[in-house]
């Protein structure tokens, strides 16, 4: 389970974090949710214990990150990145493997049990068919599932995603967010940040708001998706209902609000 | 292909001894060789050659082989490293400024004749040249004990103009004295005539350890290819194995600079060539380009002391001609797949 306690953050200049609370437990897939700049990236940042000059502190599964090694900071949580293009042709095969690196030690093998964790990580998120091929040569929906293939392999207790859909079309946008979903039912937690707050509010648990550095809003996402929310931490004046058909609320974005 | 990538790097390399240590300028028989060098192993008696071959290959091939070796070696996996490490592959051990430090040292001493009174002036200078450089451009990069890569790379540049510039004042300085003059520049071209075992001393230490430092981080390298990011969240404490990286390689970049003068397109050509053939993964691309950068170097000092013997031509031309049209290839290509 993933605490973040009392975070602050600063990059030298004005505050990005103020005093940011938040958890992930086992089995909950909470969303990340904010306007540009409010901050999300940064706390991904600080979560993952890439930026550690901060105030606060994060707990994994009971224990505090300082006192914890990178590697065994690995072995508890990762990070699905925004699919990022890369300049250097790994094979799907050899990139998916770089998610046992925490498990090894610098000249260890990989085991029976880390190549088979290779293979379901592969087969889960159906990239088996192009194993053999050089990431360079993926559509972006293929290689953001790697990069989640990535995560899997590598076993951790928590999956932090960096808005993981940002650059897919409709349907690998759905296709990633049951991935995460199936993921978070076999027992891990996820914290995704999100720009579509429509999906974001049917497949998470829970959201959280970040806006200007500080939670904002917080819970169901009945709760938290509002036309009020929307307009004062989105700046969006929207339309929000609930359709009872599909059993999902439905957002329309209507103009800016100024 | 992998496996077989490796064999062909060990055979290349056992190859180019063998050829570097049979043929030279002076003729000696290949079964004379052979010989020698097997009774000075112990392995078989006294034969009919003469002493002076004997010496030829004794102090004069062996060491100078074996020079190039560890020189070729040490700087294609320097070079892989600072590729890596800056994900960029056109990175090499000159951008760091380091190699430019070290001509510095290198050029006082020859130039203050400290050099000419002791044999180990010139490499303790250069060594020092590369040390203060780089801890010069670290301490300038860094910030917070985070290193910006791409402020380093800048500092890099701008150091070793600083320190280029320093290299030919004191070269025009020293031109009023012709043979002082003559030897810097000489020296400059890079190259690797008469070194002697005290070089091969000097050079196999820090090489194997850079090695040795780039195998334990094999696994790292590869995650530091994705970004900081993904290789923190791989598990790989990028800052201290970069300070590690980066010191390893400039300890021997300083050395190899001592040893043999600046030979340039090593540290570029090799690992990139290697990565075009085998792929970015360095579990198999370090060990390989240690191999086919020492035979690069071999073989081209080869072709340095035998192509206009008795005459030679610097090594440093030598890997520089073959080596700027491979550059320039590379960046047609580049360019023509969109790349840059």
């Amino acid at each position: 389970m993933l605490n973040g306690k009392n975070l602050s953050f600063s990059y030298g200049g004005p505050s990005v974090l103020d005093g940011v609370s938040v958890s992930v437990s086992p089995g909950e897939f909470v969303g990340l949710l904010g306007a540009n700049g409010s901050g999300k990236s940064t706390l991904i940042r600080v979560l993952l214990g890439v930026e550690r000059r901060g105030a606060g502190d994060v707990e994994l599964g009971g224990a505090s990150m300082d006192n914890l090694s990178r590697r065994e900071i690995a072995r508890r949580i990762t990070l699905v990145p925004q699919d990022t293009h890369l300049d250097f042709a790994f094979t799907v095969r050899e990139l998916v493997a770089m998610g046992r690196f925490p498990h090894l030690g610098p000249f260890q093998l990989e085991t029976a049990a880390d190549l088979e964790a290779i293979a379901r990580a592969l087969a889960v998120c159906g990239v088996e068919y192009c194993a053999d091929r050089p990431v360079t040569q993926l559509s972006g929906g293929e290689r953001q599932r790697v990069l989640l293939a990535r995560a899997v392999a590598q076993d951790t207790p928590i999956l932090l995603l960096d808005e993981p859909i940002s650059n897919q079309d409709v349907a690998h946008q759905l296709t990633i967010l049951d991935l995460v979903r199936s993921q978070v039912q076999a027992g891990r937690g996820a914290l995704a940040a999100l720009h579509d707050i429509a999906l974001a509010a049917r497949y998470c648990d829970r959201l959280v708001v970040l806006h200007q550095g500080k939670v904002a809003a917080e819970g169901r996402p009945d709760e938290v998706v509002t036309e009020e929310n929307l307009a004062r931490y989105f700046q969006v004046e929207a339309l929000v209902r609930r359709d009872e058909t599909l059993g999902h609320l439905l957002i329309w974005p209507i103009s800016p609000a100024c | 292909m992998s496996r077989a990538a490796f064999g062909v790097g060990v055979l290349g390399l056992l190859a180019a001894l063998c050829v570097g240590t049979l043929y030279g300028a002076a003729h000696i028989p290949p079964d004379h060789v052979f010989g020698i060098v097997a009774q000075r192993l112990g392995l078989s008696g006294a034969g009919g050659w003469r002493p002076w071959e004997a010496i030829v290959v004794l102090d004069v091939r062996l060491p100078r082989v074996l020079v190039g070796a560890f020189v070729g070696g040490g700087l294609a996996v320097c070079g892989l490293v600072m590729q890596s490490l800056f994900r960029n592959s056109l990175a090499d051990p000159g951008v760091l400024g380091v190699s430019s430090g070290a001509s510095l040292g290198a050029v006082i001493a020859l130039c203050t004749n400290w050099a000419a009174r002791s044999e180990w002036a010139l490499p303790a200078c250069a060594v020092v040249g590369a040390a203060a450089t780089a801890g010069a451009i670290y301490t300038l990069s860094a910030r917070r004990g985070h290193i910006h890569v791409g402020t380093l790379l800048l500092v890099g540049v701008a150091v070793g103009s600083f320190t280029s510039a320093a290299t030919s004042m004191v070269l025009s300085l020293a031109l009023a004295n012709y043979d002082t003059g003559r030897q810097i520049v000489f020296w400059m071209l890079g190259g690797l005539d008469a070194r002697t075992w005290q070089h091969v001393l000097l050079i196999a230490p820090p090489t194997l350890m850079a090695v040795a430092i780039a195998m334990i981080h094999v696994r790292d390298l590869d995650a530091l290819l994705l970004g900081e990011i993904q290789a923190a969240s791989l598990g790989v404490d990028v800052p201290r194995c970069r300070w590690r990286l980066i010191g390893a390689t400039s300890l021997m970049v300083g050395a190899a600079v001592a040893v043999s003068g600046v030979i340039g397109f090593v540290g570029l050509i090799v690992p990139h060539m290697l990565r075009l053939l085998l792929g970015p993964a360095h579990r198999l691309l370090l060990p390989t380009c240690l191999l086919v950068g020492a035979a690069f170097i071999v073989l081209a000092d080869l072709a340095a002391r035998t192509l206009i013997a008795p005459e030679e031509i610097r090594l440093g031309i030598i890997t520089a001609s073959v080596g700027a049209p491979f550059f320039l290839w590379l960046l047609l290509k580049k360019r023509a797949d969109g790349v840059i």
